[in-house]
């Protein structure tokens, strides 16, 4: 990715990943895409290879065409990446200067030979156990009401054996 | 002559038909642990760990399931330099060299495609042909099995590897979701039986501190682990997983389920291709209980021994169930000939604790996994059928035979002033269970047939529950007679998605 389209994509302050079923592919200020948030629901459909119809406005130019985008991506459909590819739209084919309106063609590329440093590994394992505290007291929260609801099944069974009908 | 004037046949009766009730009791007691799995979670003892992990998939004709699982497992989050996908080929006949041609054209290094030109010898068979290859090599730290329709979350590889940091832990597996995109009625069922089994039942035994299966489908080892169980799979049985799972801790290492991630698998989506996946689960249960004989009830060094022995009932508890079914129904039918009136308060007694137990280990399963509880909340509760569900209800809330039943037969029979045997009804309904299971297997013999509607509707009526269990005692008859050992293998569309 060359560095003008690192800062470009900075500036367009792209969501974080970790907000999933939404994807902001970029803003009209970076100038490279703009679009408005676009749910991607984490199916077999998002997955790499194959092509997401992405709805909206666009105006796409041929410079931001084959680009990578990083970090734009929910982590619940298993992507980090992803490509611009040219579709074609109402019979036109997007990418040459003119803006094209309606679906542009979305290709998620497979993220390969991607490198963590020992500090990144050790932020996504707190990220994990922090995340897990939360669900584990959630869990136990839940099950707490299937105890209860138990509980009061069986306040109900001895109640209806002893009314005479 | 009345048989309760005979105080050790009467005695002999109410034990063995209590003993009916054991396994719905010993499942509730299990249950009740549930709560108390967060509290006693491995998570303390696990660390930031990504050793280099081989994902061995075998694969016989998947070629519609690689692609997918193979480039989800390029999106782990996980350094991609530490995970190599090994491929096992079994001769497949379908076009899974041409979709593998593609993939190492994508992925390069990461994925090594291994095939064998004879093949069909089983799953195991395939495994420890890439095991072997594996393990002649110094990369690998870990061991990944895996099913080739499996899609993993970007995750769950990370969350199982943690528990590793523990050299004390020797395998570890998540839970397996039912994810066929197909809204299929089957699915749903699935899903939910995968809830109880897996969400719920496997939690308990972590705090149990025994697991009676890691799935197949996510089974990761460290390698001194698995070098140490043999460094390859029993081919001796229909169940590798359990296999490895059991020997795992039988060495003294713990095995951990991690159920706070997920993978995604597609489940048989007609009722033959279930029949025969189960039927083989329960074979290879049958055969893993004579591959451990000396072992059970015994003390291990990775749980107490009270907490060992909880678990092994609740082993033979479902391991026989069809033979305490059977047990049960037989006696409570001959006390029904002989003192009708005991029979039936022996009846209503179980039927008061099955009603308990089943509220609270299908409300408890259900909280356990939300997600699919929204899914299947409709199969949920007619897991055991319609009618076994009529009869335990009417049971335990009425004194006298059950109201629903009463009514369902006057509805049947048209007439409002038809009144109903109701000692024919009690026979109905101790002798219930073994007429669902022949309904069962009826359903099966239909949806084999392309009959539509009609098995759903057995299913509906006879349950869900009464097929499996039907299946398993298939499995208990073709022991029994020695039938060949043959690898079954459960046809996938590659219909499976993230999210299911």
């Amino acid at each position: 990715m060359s560095k003008k389209l690192k800062k470009s994509s900075k500036k367009a302050q792209l969501r974080d990943s970790a907000e999933a079923s939404k994807v902001l592919v970029g803003t009209k200020a970076d100038g490279l895409i703009f679009s408005e948030s676009v749910g991607i629901t984490a199916s077999s459909t998002t997955l790499p290879g194959r092509v997401m119809d992405l709805p909206g406005s666009w105006w796409i130019p041929g410079k931001a065409m084959g680009r990578v985008l990083v970090g734009t991506f929910p982590t619940a459909a298993g992507v980090r990446s992803g490509e611009i590819k040219p579709t074609l739209v109402g019979g036109r084919r997007l990418g040459s200067s003119s803006p094209g309106v309606g679906v542009v063609g979305l290709q998620i590329t497979a993220v390969s030979g991607s490198r963590y440093s020992a500090r990144e590994l050790d932020k996504l394992y707190t990220s994990d156990v922090l995340e897990d505290r939360g669900s584990g007291r959630n869990f136990l929260r839940l099950q707490l009401v299937a105890v209860a609801v138990t509980i009061a099944f069986v306040m109900l069974l001895v109640v209806a054996n002893k009314v005479n009908w | 002559m009345q048989l309760w004037s005979i105080p050790y046949l009467a005695l002999l009766s109410v034990g063995l038909i209590s003993m009916g009730a054991s396994p719905g009791f010993l499942a509730f007691l299990q249950f009740t642990l549930l709560p108390f799995s967060g509290g006693s979670s491995h998570l303390k003892k696990s660390a930031a760990y990504y050793p280099r992990v081989a994902v061995v998939i075998p694969a016989w004709d998947e070629a519609d399931c690689i692609k997918a699982s193979i480039t989800a497992l390029m999106q782990l989050e996980y350094p991609a330099e530490r995970v190599r996908v090994y491929l096992v080929d079994d001769a497949s006949k379908d076009h899974t060299p041409e979709v593998m041609e593609e993939l190492l054209c994508e992925f390069g290094g990461r994925v090594v495609y291994l095939r064998r030109e004879q093949g069909g010898e089983g799953k195991a068979a395939a495994l420890n042909y890439g095991f072997a290859k594996i393990l002649s090599e110094e990369w690998a730290q870990a061991l990944l099995i895996m099913d080739a329709d499996v899609l993993f979350m970007p995750q769950t590889l990370r969350k199982m590897t943690r528990h590793l940091a523990d050299p004390e832990v020797g395998a570890v597996s998540c839970y397996i979701k039912e994810g066929s995109a197909s809204n299929h009625w089957l699915s749903k069922y699935v899903a939910f039986e995968y809830a109880i089994a897996q969400a719920a039942a496997r939690r308990t035994f972590n705090v149990i501190g025994f697991q009676p299966c890691l799935a197949g489908g996510a089974q990761l080892h460290s390698r001194e682990n698995f070098e140490a169980i043999g460094g390859r799979i029993d081919t001796s049985t229909l169940a590798e997983d359990t296999f490895t799972t059991i020997k795992t801790q039988q060495l003294g290492r713990k095995v951990i389920f991690e159920g706070s991630t997920q993978v995604w698998a597609e489940e048989p989506a007609s009722l033959g291709s279930l029949w025969r996946q189960r039927v083989r689960w329960a074979r290879g249960n049958i055969q893993i209980t004579g591959v451990f004989a000396k072992s059970w009830f015994r003390r291990t060094t990775v749980t107490s021994f009270p907490r060992k022995i909880f678990y092994d009932l609740i082993w033979f508890s479902l391991l026989l169930m069809p033979f305490i079914a059977a047990v049960a129904t037989a006696c409570l039918v001959l006390l029904y000939f002989f003192n009708s009136p005991q029979a039936w308060q022996l009846m209503r007694y179980s039927s008061f604790i099955g009603l308990v137990c089943w509220v609270y280990i299908l409300t408890a399963s259900l909280l356990a996994d939300v997600q699919t509880a929204k899914r299947s909340w409709p199969q949920a509760p007619m897991f055991p059928g319609l009618i076994s569900l009529m009869i335990i209800v009417s049971c335990a809330f009425r004194p006298e035979v059950g109201w629903a039943v009463h009514h369902a037969a006057r509805w049947v029979s048209g007439s409002s002033n038809w009144v109903p045997p109701a000692q024919r009804l009690m026979l109905f309904a101790y002798l219930w269970i073994a007429i669902a299971m022949p309904l069962t297997w009826l359903a099966k013999y239909l949806d084999d047939r392309k009959v539509k509607y009609l098995p759903h509707i057995i299913i509906f009526f006879a349950g869900y529950g009464a097929l499996v269990l039907a299946a398993s005692c298939s499995a208990w008859w073709r022991e029994v007679r020695g039938a060949e050992r043959s690898w079954d293998k459960t046809v996938k569309s590659g219909s499976v998605g993230v999210g299911g």
